[in-house]
C-alpha cells in the first residue's frame, strides 16, 4: 500500500492529468511546412514498451483470425490496400503507415516535395481499470517522427508526438469504447499531418 | 475506499495542485568524473566509457557561444521540467585532460589539432513502460570539425549518443542523466576526432609525390 501510495504521488506531479503534444526537436523549415506529400512510411517499435505492444498485436492477430482474413508475416505486403475497417486486424507497424496516407489524404497532402517519415513508437499503453478506478490510468501512444527529404535523403526534421487519454473512473473506461490502438493511431496520424500541413484547424477534443 | 485509499487519494490531489507549472535545473559539471561516473550509474546509464587516451598532441579548442543549450523534452511526462545543459563545460574539462600536457593551446598558435564545436543539441524524453513505471531517454549530440595544425582543413565530426535511464520520484535526476550522457558524447566526440587524429599523423609520414 505504502508503494502504491508514493507511486501514485510521484507519477500525479510528474505527468499531467491528460496531453496531446507535437515537440518539435528539429522543427521543419518554412519551405518545407505545407509543401510536402508523404511517399514512404516506416514504423519501428522501441524496446523500451515491446510487451505492451505484443499484448494488443496479439489482439489485433485474434480479431484477423475471427475475420477469416490471413496472417500477417512480418513481410506482408498486401497485393491491394486493406480496407479502413480491416485496419484493426493489422499489426501497427502496417496499419499505422495506412492510417497516416489517409489522414494526409484527407488533409489535402497530395502535392509537394516528397517526404519520408520514420516513426519509432516507444510507448503504447491502455488505461488499466483498476488504477482507473483508484487514481485514474491513461491510453497513451507515442513516438519519435523524424522527416527525411526523399530527394536528397537529408533529414529536415524531427518531432516527438505524444497523445495520452486520461480515464478516470468506470464512466471513462465505459466512454472510451473499444478499438483504443486505432483511436490512439488516428489522433497520431491527425497530430503528425496537422504539423506538417502546417494547418491551425482545430482537432477534435481540443479545448 | 476504503481510509487508506481517501488518504492516499488526498495525498495526491494536494501534491498534484502543490507541484510546480515550470521548474528549472542545471546539469551540473562542477562534480569529478568519479562523481559524474556515479551519477550515471545511479541512473541505470550503463556501461559509461573510460576517458579517452592521453593525446601525444597539442590541442586548441574552440567552441561556439550557442553550445550550451537548454534540453529539448519530449512527451507529457515530466515535461514541467527544464534543464539548462552548459556543455561547453564538460567539453573543455575533458579535451584539457585529453590534451598532451593538460594545458590547451590558443586556437592557431603552436596547435596539433584543433577541435571545434560548432552546436549541442540535448532531447529528454520519458517514457511510461507501465503502470506507474518508466525510463527516462536522453539523447546528445554534438556537432563540429577536427583539423591539424591551425585549421584551414577541417573534418567534420559528427557523434550522437542515446541512453535509457531511470525515471525517478518528483522526476528527479534529469540533471544528473543530462550530465553522465553528454559526458558519453564528448568522449564519443573526442574518440572521433582523435581517430581523424591518427589519419592526419598518417598522411603527414606519407613522402610526398
Amino acid at each position: 500500500m505504502r508503494f502504491a501510495v508514493i507511486a501514485a504521488i510521484t507519477l500525479s506531479v510528474s505527468s499531467p492529468a491528460f496531453g496531446k503534444a507535437v515537440k518539435p526537436v528539429q522543427p521543419l523549415s518554412a519551405e518545407y511546412i505545407g509543401k510536402t506529400m508523404i511517399v514512404e512510411t516506416k514504423v519501428t517499435l522501441s524496446d523500451v514498451t515491446r510487451a505492451n505492444f505484443d499484448k494488443l498485436e496479439a489482439k489485433a492477430a485474434g480479431k484477423r483470425a475471427e475475420a477469416g482474413l490471413p496472417v500477417v508475416a512480418k513481410d506482408f505486403a498486401p497485393g491491394e490496400r486493406p480496407k479502413p475497417d480491416d485496419y484493426s486486424t493489422l499489426p501497427i507497424v502496417q496499419m499505422f503507415p495506412l492510417m497516416l496516407e489517409d489522414v494526409a489524404k484527407e488533409r489535402g497532402m497530395t502535392s509537394g516535395k516528397a517526404v519520408r517519415v520514420a516513426v519509432e513508437f516507444d510507448s503504447l499503453k491502455t488505461a488499466n481499470a483498476g488504477a482507473a478506478m483508484l487514481f485514474g490510468s491513461n491510453d497513451q501512444l507515442a513516438g519519435l517522427v523524424t522527416v527525411t527529404d526523399a530527394e536528397s535523403g537529408k533529414k529536415i526534421g524531427e518531432y516527438y508526438v505524444d497523445v495520452l487519454n486520461q480515464r478516470s473512473g468506470l464512466l471513462g473506461l465505459a466512454l472510451r469504447g473499444s478499438g483504443v490502438r486505432e483511436k490512439l493511431a488516428a489522433e497520431f496520424s491527425k497530430r503528425l499531418v496537422q504539423t506538417l500541413s502546417g494547418s491551425k484547424k482545430k482537432i477534435k477534443g481540443d479545448s | 475506499m476504503n481510509a487508506g485509499h481517501k488518504l492516499a487519494a488526498l495525498m495526491i490531489a494536494g501534491i498534484a495542485f502543490a507541484s510546480p507549472t515550470e521548474a528549472k535545473r542545471v546539469a551540473d559539471y562542477s562534480v569529478t568524473d568519479a562523481e559524474l561516473i556515479k551519477w550515471g550509474q545511479e541512473q541505470n546509464i550503463n556501461p559509461l566509457s573510460a576517458l579517452p587516451a592521453k593525446s601525444v598532441s597539442n590541442v586548441a579548442l574552440e567552441i561556439s557561444p550557442s553550445v550550451d543549450h537548454q534540453v529539448v523534452r519530449g512527451g507529457v511526462f515530466c515535461s514541467a521540467w527544464k534543464i539548462d545543459n552548459p556543455i561547453s563545460q564538460i567539453i573543455r574539462s575533458i579535451t584539457t585532460q585529453w590534451d598532451s600536457d593538460g594545458t590547451l593551446a590558443s586556437p592557431g598558435a603552436n596547435a596539433d589539432v584543433t577541435l571545434r564545436i560548432d552546436q549541442a543539441r540535448t532531447f529528454s524524453r520519458c517514457v511510461g513502460t507501465g503502470e506507474l513505471v518508466g525510463t527516462c531517454i536522453t539523447r546528445v549530440a554534438i556537432d563540429g570539425s577536427v583539423s591539424a595544425g591551425s585549421g584551414k582543413e577541417s573534418r567534420p565530426v559528427n557523434v550522437e549518443v542515446e541512453f535509457g535511464g531511470k525515471m525517478g520520484g518528483f522526476c528527479a535526476g534529469m540533471a544528473k542523466s543530462t550530465a553522465a550522457v553528454s559526458r558519453e558524447a564528448v568522449i564519443a566526440f573526442i574518440k572521433a576526432a582523435a581517430n581523424d587524429e591518427a589519419k592526419t599523423a598518417e598522411l603527414k609520414a606519407q613522402p610526398t609525390p
